[in-house]
């Protein structure tokens, strides 16, 4: 198979085409790890700087009154977007509803510990401690339990 | 959606208070009446106990996430109303305890009550690890998918 880069001007007309006679499973490796790793969301910064950012760096989302906030490796962003939004959109990356304000990254989680009342603590690999409530603790572990 | 864990959770609490209901009331029997006889009857008791200890637990229920210091609160509720429910039952059967007695049990249904839920978060613990070990698993498959595939 050939690859070609051709170097572009404009950042928002970056793209990946992909030209196969055949849809096979080599393919479908491919869009998707391009799509898992190309998702990138915009939010704004503590100093009121839009920045773009890969959603793969995200840990989690939450919602704080009326915002949501997006926390990354290295930024926290103000994003435009409901919780729910998030939620929905990006499932099938991984994102998680843990509580009711919070949407967490599995792949960016460490390890639960049991806390009081049946629920549990997320322990995500940046050392933050996030709580998965009762409500959610089940759906939650199912996702990663499966039939087990 | 309803957790299964709900229903199993008071499930639990029954099994693990009735057992130690029965092991308190021999032991606690044994120091302070040791020449009383029972009937059939006593057998009973445990699970009766056991049976109203947990529904008395629907004061911890909330379908609002509650607070560390709100479920604390509620449990001390829970606590008390155990501890009136076992000393009004006894008193209604013409039961009254020697002051060390009435001590010596409440300090024994205490620590049931301490038992139940240290049991209960024990299982919790269990479940988690199986949990941590599976997402060990899932991360690894998830990162394989998504390796980019060399022809």
């Amino acid at each position: 198979m050939k690859v070609s880069i051709r170097k572009i001007t404009r950042k928002e007309e970056e793209q990946v085409v992909i030209e196969c006679v055949e849809i096979t499973p080599e393919i479908r490796d491919i869009h998707s790890y391009i799509t898992a790793k190309g998702i990138e969301l915009s939010g704004t910064t503590d100093d009121q700087h839009m920045q773009r950012f890969r959603l793969e760096d995200v840990h989690y989302f939450e919602a704080v009154d009326e915002k949501v906030f997006a926390y990354a490796d290295k930024q926290v962003y103000e994003i435009k977007m409901r919780l729910y939004e998030a939620e929905t959109a990006y499932r099938e990356y991984h994102f998680v509803r843990c509580s009711k304000s919070v949407v967490l990254n599995l792949m960016k989680l460490d390890s639960i510990s049991p806390a009081l009342n049946g629920r549990f603590f997320a322990h995500m690999k940046n050392g933050e401690k996030l709580l998965i409530s009762r409500q959610y603790a089940g759906a939650f572990k199912q996702i990663v339990m499966g039939g087990v | 959606m309803k957790d299964k864990k709900d229903f199993l959770a008071p499930i639990m609490a029954f099994m693990v208070c009735t057992t130690c209901i029965t092991i308190l009331e021999g032991v606690v029997g044994m120091i302070l009446y040791p020449e009383q006889k029972f009937g059939y009857d006593a057998f009973f008791s445990p699970p009766l106990f056991g049976f109203c200890s947990v529904l008395l637990g629907i004061v911890t229920y909330s379908k609002k996430e509650l607070s560390v210091k709100q479920v604390l609160v509620r449990r001390g509720i829970h606590l008390l109303l155990i501890e009136g429910l076992i000393f009004g039952i006894n008193y209604a059967a013409g039961i009254i305890f020697e002051p060390l007695a009435g001590i010596l049990l409440a300090a024994a249904i205490a620590l049931v009550f301490v038992t139940v839920y240290v049991v209960l978060w024990l299982n919790d613990k269990r479940s988690a690890a199986m949990f941590n070990e599976q997402l060990k698993r899932y991360q690894q498959q998830i990162l394989e998918s998504e390796k980019f595939t060399p022809y």
